[in-house]
């Protein structure tokens, strides 16, 4: 049976960096001894978990075409020092955990009262709140790593299992059933869908356009707080600049996940293959043996290579 | 909207460009100020050539007159640039000078700035950690042009008009292998599979683990060297040591560029549930958390100490000698030494 060009082109832009991500998994599985042992996928899932996660918060962002969320990493670094700092001052673990996901959430409503209230674009005052924030957290660990043996019972969140299954991997695939339930089965998720596509049409409908919004911004920063949490849990400390490692993650994990930046197009379900895909480029060129110097020059290869079948899609649209 | 995305992109790619930048890459074209500071250049001095006196405070002191001092680390975001930047701002306060400290954040447009706002503020001294040479050269020369003296604590080769203060970055890196080499010959019988944690994007990290290997190469030929990794953050020691020992679960060795790193690196051989007593860490830095480690027990077994807050208080002092305008060496090598369990019982 012969496949035709235009069958075959418009399955590769559809299936976009899906198919790098597989060929890619194929190749690592075809040269390396580890890439398909449990405890390898594992690593790979476990360091994927808060990005998956934090990500959850940007594609509802970018999917109502609100802007970007750019202190989404900043919140999950103050939140981090937040719950490090309470431990570490004698604060019992589950109060002080709860307390760096409230304090997200309250950055996230703060993000989203600016834009929608102040009518302040929502990359301009997430870029404001990244800097503030990265202020507030080495202001608040004065340079120091905050430890203290108390953070130990923090551990089950990043190192226990449940039964074979790491526990943060239990809670990305918890955190995705969710997302995927919310976003394809209920009133808010469609209505997000739809401000995205067209904002004005939504609003003439009776949709509260800026509840919406708020609700995201929200809904961001709590997720981004969580991660702060799982990230102390992760490290057994904080340190002011905990959380700038994961702004380029998380912002790409979103982009590649095919999440349209015009907003109202975009699976969720992608986004956490997207997520997976940028830990297992990192864990195959280690597994692989490459050189530390040609790992960057690899990965951006495969990124570029993974965003331009992506980007077929809309350049055959 | 898609160009101001890719915009705001292109932007962070840049802003987030900087890592853990401590000491830059010297630049052997420096260029002698103008103000001719009384320095000697054909010896390497060692920080007592900076003791000062009280008649040369009281000669500063008259010198600087209302002027300040302005005090521009490479970042105040890390424990070492922190404790450094910190001590030398206490130490000139405490000889009664005006100071002025600027966090450039690890960006050298921002030390263009300071640099040049310090001067128009008045500043007849400045100490700086210079991140990257060739950027600030121009500046540098500018603000030496109209006088103002420099103390360069990295890189304390390129400085300009004033004195050079640091750590050789090559000279941690030989501790740190040499002092792993030593644990590897004497508990593990030469035999070892050693990683290394360095960090790509900034020389002065490269140089320290390119030292590192040749002395685990020169003194303990028989450890294999798996590997070099992405470190420098507790994260990426984290993530490069968990995917390497699933590549190479027999790595029983890890030495670092930096403590932060290390720790990472620490935790993911504790969840392979290596065992303390045959896996051995060597950081550098000498951070607060790396001692209570190594005092600790168990597998973090030394860093090597880089004494910011000594480096600061040579700074102070060399900007004392400096006004007053006594004889200082051009360049202070700060010597470094291994902090092992024993020297912190």
């Amino acid at each position: 049976m012969k496949v035709s060009k235009p069958k075959l082109y418009e399955f590769l832009a559809e299936n976009g960096f899906i198919i790098i991500f597989i060929l890619w998994c194929i190749f690592l599985a075809l040269f390396t001894d580890s890439f398909l042992h449990v405890s390898n996928i594992m690593v790979i899932l476990r360091q994927a978990s808060i990005i998956g996660i934090v990500a959850i918060g940007e594609t509802m962002i970018v999917l109502m075409a609100a802007g970007m969320d750019i202190s989404l990493a900043a919140i999950l670094g103050v939140s981090g020092v937040m719950v490090a700092s309470s431990i570490a001052g004698g604060f019992a673990v589950l109060p002080a955990a709860l307390a760096g996901i409230v304090l997200g959430g309250m950055i996230g409503f703060l993000n989203g009262a600016l834009v929608t209230r102040v009518r302040i674009n929502g990359i301009v005052v997430t870029l404001g709140m990244m800097y503030a924030l990265e202020g507030v957290a080495f202001v608040a660990t004065k340079g120091q790593t905050i430890s203290s043996p108390a953070m130990q019972a923090l551990a089950p969140l990043s190192r226990g299992y449940l039964g074979p299954i790491p526990v943060p991997v239990l809670l990305l695939f918890a955190a995705y059933t969710i997302a995927y339930y919310v976003l394809n089965y209920t009133v808010f998720g469609a209505r997000v869908y739809a401000i995205g596509n067209n904002e004005r049409a939504s609003w003439l409908s009776g949709i509260n356009i800026n509840r919406h919004k708020m609700l995201g911004y929200l809904v961001a920063g709590l997720l981004a707080g969580f991660g702060g949490v799982m990230q102390t849990a992760r490290m057994g400390s904080a340190t002011g600049g905990m959380g700038s490692e994961f702004l380029f993650p998380i912002l790409t994990a979103a982009i590649l996940g095919g999440i349209s930046l015009n907003g109202g197009k975009g699976k969720i379900q992608n986004v956490l293959i997207a997520a997976v895909f940028l830990t297992t480029i990192n864990n195959g060129l280690i597994l692989l043996n490459v050189p530390i110097y040609a790992q960057k020059i690899i990965s951006g290869v495969i990124l570029i290579l993974a965003l331009s079948l992506d980007r077929l899609r809309s350049v055959r649209k | 909207m898609k160009r101001i995305h890719l915009g705001v992109l292109l932007l962070l790619a840049i802003t987030l460009a900087a890592g853990c930048e401590k000491k830059s890459a010297p630049n052997t074209d420096a260029v002698q100020g103008p103000s001719g500071a009384n320095l000697i250049a054909d010896k390497l001095g060692s920080p007592e050539d900076l003791i000062v006196t009280p008649e040369e405070i009281a000669k500063a002191k008259k010198t600087l007159g209302k002027g300040m001092v302005g005090v521009l680390p490479c970042t105040m975001t890390t424990e070492y640039h922190f404790a450094l930047g910190n001590s030398a701002k206490k130490a000139l306060e405490g000889y009664g000078f005006k100071v002025q400290l600027v966090d450039p954040e690890t960006k050298p447009e921002r030390q263009i700035s300071a640099l040049e706002n310090f001067t128009a503020a008045g500043a007849k001294a400045i100490v700086v950690c210079v991140l990257d040479p060739k950027v600030l050269s121009s500046a540098l020369q500018e603000a030496a042009g109209q006088g103002v003296y420099m103390v360069q604590v990295a890189g304390r080769e390129s400085v300009v008009n004033g004195i050079g203060i640091s750590i050789d970055d090559a000279d941690l890196g030989k501790a740190a292998g040499e002092y792993a080499s030593r644990l590897i010959n004497s508990e593990m019988a030469g035999k070892a599979n050693v990683a290394i944690l360095d960090y790509p994007d900034l020389p002065n990290c490269v140089i320290r683990a390119n030292n590192i290997e040749k002395q685990l190469r020169a003194l303990a030929p028989d450890a294999k060297i798996v590997g070099r990794y992405l470190g420098a953050w507790q994260e990426n020691g984290l993530k490069s040591m968990e995917n390497a020992l699933q590549a190479h679960p027999e790595i029983n060795v890890v030495v670092s560029i930096n403590d932060a790193g290390a720790y990472g690196a620490m935790q993911a051989l504790e969840t392979a549930k290596k065992d303390p007593d045959k896996t051995i860490i060597v950081g550098i830095d000498a951070e607060k958390k790396a001692l209570e480690l190594i005092r600790q027990g168990g597998m973090y077994r030394g860093t090597v100490h880089t004494k910011p807050v000594e480096t600061g208080w040579l700074a102070a002092e060399a900007v004392v000698k400096l006004l007053a305008g006594s004889p200082a060496p051009k360049e202070i090598k700060v010597p470094v030494k291994v902090i092992t369990k024993a020297e912190l019982q």
